[in-house]
């Protein structure tokens, strides 16, 4: 597969291309954490927490895929190199549980990581609906006329409910800073 | 952080299409524009941008989740088949998507023809240059620096210009059937190739035959293949022959 196309996927989300980068490189994955004294939980934890890694390095452009095994070396190496860095950590020999270190430079990263699980923590308080809505627009990137086909909207009401459901969000999110 | 701004539903949908690139050349200039002038305006953008990523991130987390069930209902953790779609989730359209990245996947991965050019294929060493044989050249021997420098394309073109007082001539037919076998154009090498591999009084007619066989191979013609492959006298006959009659 391309570059670019490679890039599109994870910029789109594309859930056929995801699942299946997720489910054949898991594997290799895990029988390199339970081979280096890690359990089942850890591996999954590990694999996700890399894989989330390489998404987001892919979409900002901090790493150039210049093809599918390229991918999966990289998804590999982000993996093993947090797995190695936790048995390795102070963590690890007190039997503290696996709380990921992520390699963030300085206060701003870590500002903006704790800025994301704030967001993601309001959003588990919102209905069913707005839910819905928002993962279709802002992950699954679906059109607002696809959306409105959806639900059985019109493109206006289906505009106009994603503006109410962040507001919702805001007053949420704000509730919560007290 | 700051106190609640109120963001009125013409600010959201004008950021929100700013963000998303969505603005024209000068719609986005005149944004840019207002957005140095007002701090306000920029702090809500700001908002609503970390806002829109959170979503995002969450979500796709929420998503490795989704793959990781469905990866555990099969107890070996096979690989997940293409042609299983369990997922009623998904709206057909998302289905559509997915069979058509899984094509685009598929077919760009090398066949197995490919696979068996690949691990037979290597390129001709060429000729000493400044050879003073007959009917030598010296057109025909810069096509063969071009051509062992890798320069394909460019000994193609000075050695089919020759071919056109030459047509019969195995050296060209040979050295431009495997430039055109170099160059990705196995229909085209095998013209060339197979004027050579049926002149038994040729000094090419071996590697000839040798490299009809791996083009047609890349064609996936394997009785013609197979036919070259006796007709030769290369090494690794047996061996391709082997592989072909296992496929």
């Amino acid at each position: 597969m391309s570059s670019q196309k490679i890039i599109e996927c994870f910029r789109n989300n594309d859930s056929g291309f995801l699942g299946i980068l997720y489910q054949s490189q898991f594997p290799k994955l895990r029988r390199f954490v339970l081979a280096n004294n890690g359990n089942e939980d850890q591996a999954k934890d590990v694999f996700q927490e890399a894989f989330i890694i390489t998404w987001e390095n892919i979409r900002k452009g901090m790493f150039i895929p210049s093809s599918n095994s390229d991918v999966n070396a990289y998804l590999f190496r982000v993996g093993k190199n947090k797995w190695l860095d936790y048995v390795r950590s102070s963590g690890f020999k007190k039997n503290i549980s696996l709380e990921i270190q992520h390699d963030r430079f300085g206060e701003e990263a870590e500002d903006k990581e704790s800025a994301l699980q704030w967001v993601e923590k309001g959003l588990k308080t919102l209905g069913e609906k707005c839910r819905d809505l928002l993962k279709r627009f802002y992950y699954r990137k679906e059109s607002m006329s696809m959306i409105a086909n959806n639900f059985g909207w019109t493109e206006q009401t289906a505009r106009n409910n994603k503006y109410r459901c962040i507001q919702q969000l805001r007053d949420e999110l704000y509730k919560m800073k007290d | 952080m700051n106190l609640k701004q109120d963001i009125s539903q013409a600010d959201f949908e004008r950021i929100e299409k700013y963000l998303f690139d969505k603005m024209g050349e000068n719609e986005k200039l005149f944004f840019e524009k207002e957005l140095k002038e007002t701090p306000a305006l920029n702090a809500k953008l700001d908002e609503l941008k970390l806002i829109f990523e959170g979503i995002e991130k969450a979500e796709f987390k929420e998503k490795l989740n989704q793959f990781h069930r469905e990866m555990g209902k099969d107890s070996n953790l096979r690989i997940v088949k293409t042609t299983s779609f369990n997922w009623k989730s998904f709206a057909v359209a998302a289905s559509i998507i997915f069979i058509a990245v899984i094509s685009v996947i598929l077919y760009n991965r090398p066949n197995a023809n490919e696979r068996l050019f690949a691990a037979y294929y290597k390129t001709d060493p060429g000729l000493v240059t400044a050879m003073s044989s007959k009917g030598m050249d010296y057109e025909f021997e810069r096509g063969m620096v071009d051509f062992k420098s890798g320069e394909f394309q460019s000994a193609v073109n000075r050695w089919e210009a020759l071919l056109a007082g030459n047509p019969n001539s195995d050296t060209l037919n040979y050295f431009l059937g495997t430039a055109y076998l170099e160059l990705g154009y196995s229909a085209q090498a095998i013209q060339n190739l197979h004027k050579v591999s049926e002149n038994s009084q040729s000094k090419f007619v071996d590697d000839a035959n040798w490299y009809l066989a791996l083009a047609y191979i890349l064609e996936d013609k394997k009785d013609e293949a197979r036919q070259a492959l006796i007709r030769t006298n290369h090494p690794l006959k047996a061996e391709l022959l082997n592989q072909l009659d296992e496929k």
